[in-house]
């Protein structure tokens, strides 16, 4: 093209008389009158109090904001969970806001599914067409049950539910079991809570399964603190059993390799040493468990140490001094998280290692394991009804006591045809990425056929968002609502999320974007949803949960809430002893809540009523009818997993290894990936390898490793370490991503060509070429029948040298050898082939009795009466 | 025919404005319709552009603008016109704070409706120049001589402080980006455009 000032003046004529000519634009600019007062000394600066999102921990913390931006994020000290303290993930917070990969406005896929055109859309047509599908499916009279919502990580308390019970659509689907499902299924039917707050800062002894807590896991951030308090200021004793040496298990006294999913036969041998050395809390049991002493010590008898060393490989008089310490310190206290739950049979893991504390009697008393506490907010009226239909996808047939349902399954559902999807709607999601043979749910996705319609309210472009057919953009974390409440701290507390700053360009907040699109369904009311959602705003909605709150109605409800962030108010927080100090004196929590007088409590003890657990007898049930009627052992027990052993043999082959994964402390699975801080300190996740193994295979630090699985293989590189056990290869999530943005694929200068934006000048800052390679596609769908979790550390992997023609980053998945695994595992659920082979001790037991599946509502649901 | 010492400076302002919407938003039918049998057309073929791609079914032809649009300066992935984005990395830096007092202490104000955007959009930029050609052009009208004296400054001084700071760089990019018959030229046209209001504002 010519380009002079003569062409300029040509076509700026020519401009002219077209913007005139197509009616004067709305102006962008306008002159105000007399023009305003400009401050050039700066702005005042706000302080926000908020609830932390970033993972599921749910922090308090304090937003800095300038002119409706924020600046800065910091701890909020008055709650009690983090006492003033963000973690990484908290502090690089804002980030989250203001990332230039962030979907700012609606989108609608034009092209292929995946192939990444988009045109930008009003909100208008965007909810119009949304509320059209849906108000023509719901007239058209086919299932309701064919409107599909998926949801990852779901802070709404009950909005989701809501919204999909006046849809009158049970196919509400969670991600639970790729989560630690499994162990809520071990302590659930036990003492009745689905978690527990060890009480870490009182405590003499820590027993840690396979938990990386002071980086990972639930509740990271508090009990990285109070387990520093127990051990620094109360000299308490911290052991692990980890297969990898985490920084947990680095800062622990004592780190024991533990063979994969073997924890629970290590706490089994544990109990039985506590049992027969007559080291138990004889009370404690009489009292408060529902089988004696004489029982118990009658069911341990088989697992000796010596037989727990035999699997886990923990030296039998480790196993046997442990015991003895752990039942000696008083208090002590337990911990778990993914380690023992994540196998096939996790739920007998986790109940195996809660016997620990039970027979020690360190349950509710300080410094020991307690039930977690909680403050709860009112509801919001009118709210419908869970619907009577059913969905497989929610809760599939023959895992009856799989409480939180087993999604990862669902992908597999959808490819053979169980349940059809007409529209599919996906939230906080990103199962292309996170879920196991994740290649699965690609393919899930790009089917139109199977998913016809896919809406996602996904605030970024995501491996799952990047198929939608339409984005309706929800806003960050920093920018909604949501009532919150966690056991994060024996102190119970209530929490508000609030937007810090308005909602940046045109993204819109979940709660108020379901309110648009119900509004559009039901407009006169007549298919019964309007009522529902006749709240007003989001705001409105908050008001509802909170104003009526006892104790804090009286402050000011909401608005307090508002002000403060965290209720109650438990006082200044010493910054000697991070104690709350109320008239000089320090806040205790309270203990023994079990023991409470209750005039309606089924246990008595001192001749008085008791609250008791949350069971059907009131006490702790060491033998479950739950399991026992669904068809499992009612006692804690140990199934070796038989891809590892037979006959109580190891049977991996050389090179054969068990695939784990981990999560590191500056990331979550997915979202935090386009954090460039976060990012920046953790990119690349080479896979950890024992140097003995290492050295054995030829394989050298750094060398270039395929890793095989029935599924697949992938290429990465080694690192060769003491840190892990020599049958365990382990992968980390959150790198090797391939969707999510420029920080998250390590798009740097070198790739500007692809990425054509070498003068963002943080592309400069990307220093590092390796975004590492993600393993998830390789990794076989395994069940734990029982809970309904996926068993992510049971993988068994050959690792060799790449092969020629072998490149890093490779990753080869097949989607039919993914569903074999998936066949595979259905034969150890209740009905199937394995189950009874798993079970040979049940032999003699009765029939277990059918058991009627319902589909309940989606939040923390697991109700035991149902399966009664 | 004379031009009237008013003619090139409308025409600045009216190509300003030009860009401004054509970077602010999609191409919508109206100005497509200026531009593939308006009076938008010869300019442009004379410039050397060829617009046959966007003859024949209009909504199409839409659709191909929008998608491209999208691909530029809206979806994840793209490069968002925004002077925070280009130097900082990020939106709303304190660079946009400070183009935002720069609008108000000439008495502007954006219209944040317009789509919702953040006021160092690159669009809102131009804007703001071509409203400070028109407060010029309305002071001399009134004879308002250091009213006019001081939009005219303004606009020098925004052109340096602002837009010479990051848009040649960025159009330079997002040329790169494109290989669109429309927007590929456009953006070069826009960035020579730029390039001479720099050089003529001496700044």
């Amino acid at each position: 093209m010519k380009f002079n000032r003569r062409n300029f003046l040509k076509i700026g004529a020519a401009a002219g008389a077209a913007l005139a000519a197509t009616g004067k634009p709305v102006s962008a600019m306008e002159l105000s009158p007399g023009g305003k007062s400009v401050n050039k000394q700066g702005v005042e600066r706000k302080k926000v109090p908020y609830t932390c999102m970033t993972c599921n921990i749910e922090d308090g913390g304090i937003a800095y904001v300038e002119n409706d931006r924020i600046v800065k994020l910091e701890g909020n000290p008055k709650h009690p969970g983090n006492r003033g303290r963000l973690c990484a993930k908290g502090n690089a917070g804002l980030l989250h806001v203001y990332d230039p990969e962030r979907v700012l406005y609606p989108l609608k896929r034009v092209g292929k599914r995946g192939e990444g055109k988009w045109k930008r859309i009003s909100w208008e047509e965007g909810l119009n067409e949304v509320a059209g599908k849906i108000r023509a499916h719901l007239k058209s009279g086919k299932p309701r049950k064919e409107i599909a919502f998926k949801w990852g990580r779901n802070r709404t308390h009950g909005f989701i539910d809501r919204w999909m019970n006046a849809l009158g659509s049970p196919t509400t689907m969670n991600h639970t079991s790729v989560c630690e499902s499994s162990k809520k299924m071990g302590m659930q039917p036990t003492w009745g809570p689905d978690i527990e707050t060890p009480d870490f800062a009182n405590t003499k002894y820590i027993i840690n399964f396979g938990s990386n807590i002071l980086e990972a896991a639930y509740f990271h951030n508090p009990y990285a603190q109070r387990i520093m308090d127990g051990v620094a200021g109360n000299k308490a004793k911290m052991v692990t059993f980890d297969v990898r040496l985490s920084n947990t298990a680095a800062k622990s006294d004592e780190w024991h390799p533990v063979f994969p999913g073997t924890d629970g036969v290590v706490a089994l041998a544990m109990a039985n040493v506590i049992m027969s050395e007559g080291l138990y809390d004889a009370q404690f049991i009489n009292d408060w468990v529902n089988v004696s002493a004489d029982e118990l010590k009658a069911h341990l008898a088989q697992y000796t140490p010596e037989m727990a060393e035999n699997y886990s490989g923990v030296k039998a008089e480790d196993i046997v001094r442990i015991a003895r310490e752990f039942a000696t310190a008083k208090p002590a206290t337990t911990y778990t998280y993914r380690g023992p739950c994540k196998h096939l049979y996790g739920s007998y893991n986790e109940r195996s290692a809660m016997l620990l504390p039970i027979i020690t009697g360190n349950i509710e008393r300080k410094g020991g394991y307690c039930l977690p506490r909680g403050m709860g907010w009112n509801g919001v009226s009118p709210s419908p009804e869970h619907p009577h239909e059913h969905s497989k996808l929610h809760q599939p047939d023959n895992y009856p006591l799989a409480g939180h349902h087993v999604s990862h399954h669902i992908a597999f559902q959808l490819l053979k045809g169980e349940e059809k999807v007409a529209i599919w709607m996906d939230y906080y999601d990103n199962p292309a990425y996170t879920f196991p043979s994740s290649h699965v749910w690609e393919k899930v996705y790009q089917d139109e056929k199977i998913i016809p319609y896919f809406v996602t309210f996904s605030p970024i472009i995501s491996e799952t968002s990047q198929y939608a057919d339409i984005i309706l953009p929800d806003v960050s974390y920093l920018e909604r609502n949501d009532p919150e409440n966690m056991p994060s701290d024996l102190l119970p507390w209530i929490s508000l999320r609030q937007p810090v700053i308005k909602p940046l360009g045109e993204s819109m907040e979940f709660r108020e974007t379901i309110r648009q699109l119900a509004l559009k369904i039901d407009p006169d009311g007549s298919l019964n949803i309007k009522k529902y959602f006749d709240y007003g705003s989001s705001e409105n909605y908050m008001k509802m949960h909170f104003d009526g709150v006892a104790g804090l109605k009286e402050l000011g409800g909401y608005e307090w809430l508002k002000k403060n962030g965290v209720y109650p108010d438990y006082g200044d927080l010493s910054p000697a002893d991070y104690k709350y100090y109320k008239g000089g004196k320090a806040v205790e929590p309270e203990y023994g809540l079990h023991m409470k007088e209750d005039a309606n409590g089924k246990v008595t003890v001192g001749g008085k009523k008791r609250a008791g657990f949350g069971t059907p007898s009131g006490k702790i049930e060491v033998k479950t009818d739950f399991y026992g009627k669904a068809g499992f052992n009612p006692m804690p027990v140990f199934k070796a997993h038989p891809w590892h052993w037979s006959g109580g043999k190891k049977i991996l082959k050389y090179g054969q290894m068990v695939l784990t994964t981990f999560k590191w402390n500056v990331h979550t699975q997915a979202r935090t990936a386009n954090v460039k801080l976060l990012t920046e300190i953790v990119h690349k996740n080479p896979a950890w390898i024992n140097s003995k193994t290492a050295a054995k295979l030829g394989i050298k630090d750094n060398d270039l490793v395929r890793i095989t699985s029935g599924v697949g293989h992938m290429v990465t590189r080694a690192n060769v370490t003491e840190s892990i056990h020599p049958d365990v290869v382990a992968v980390s999530t959150a790198c090797g991503h391939t969707a999510g943005g420029r920080f998250a694929q390590a798009m740097n200068n070198a790739k500007a060509d692809a990425w054509a934006r070498d003068d963002d000048p943080d592309l400069k800052n990307i220093w590092w070429n390796d975004k590492g390679v993600h393993p998830n596609a390789i990794i076989p769908v395994c069940t734990d029948p029982i809970g309904g979790s996926q068993g992510w550390f049971d993988a068994v992997v050959t690792v060799e040298k790449a092969k020629s023609g072998d490149k890093y980053g490779d990753v080869v998945a097949s989607v039919e050898k993914a569903v074999a695994f998936y066949e595979e595992t259905l034969t150890y659920n209740v009905a199937g082939k394995n189950h009874k082979k798993m079970h040979p001790e049940l032999a003699n037991a009765p029939q277990a009795e059918p058991v009627k599946v319902v589909s309940r509502g989606d939040y923390r649901e697991f109700d035991p009466v149902q399966l009664a | 025919m004379t031009e009237s010492p008013a003619q090139p400076q409308d025409a600045i302002k009216n190509l300003y404005l030009f860009f401004a919407q054509l970077f602010l938003k999609e191409v919508d039918a109206p100005l497509l319709e200026r531009i593939r049998s308006g009076e938008l057309r010869a300019p442009l073929e004379e410039a050397g552009m060829d617009l046959k791609f966007l003859e024949g079914d209009a909504q199409a032809a839409l659709d191909g603008l929008a998608v491209e649009y999208s691909a530029l300066f809206v979806q994840p992935g793209s490069f968002p016109p925004f002077q925070s984005v280009a130097q900082g990395g990020r939106y709303l830096t304190p660079d946009a704070d400070q183009v935002e007092l720069f609008y108000q202490k000439y008495g502007f104000e954006y219209r944040k409706e317009y789509p919702k955007l953040f006021p160092d959009h690159l669009g809102l930029e131009l804007w703001f120049i071509a409203s400070l050609i028109e407060a010029e052009q309305k002071a001399k009208a009134a004879n308002r001589t250091q009213d006019e004296g001081v939009y005219a400054a303004a606009r020098a001084e925004f052109l340096k402080k602002h837009v010479a700071a990051w848009a040649p760089k960025y159009f330079e990019t997002a040329a790169r980006m494109t290989k669109h018959p429309f927007y590929l030229p456009m953006i070069e046209f826009a960035a020579a455009f730029i390039d001479s209001e720099i050089e003529r504002a001496n700044v």
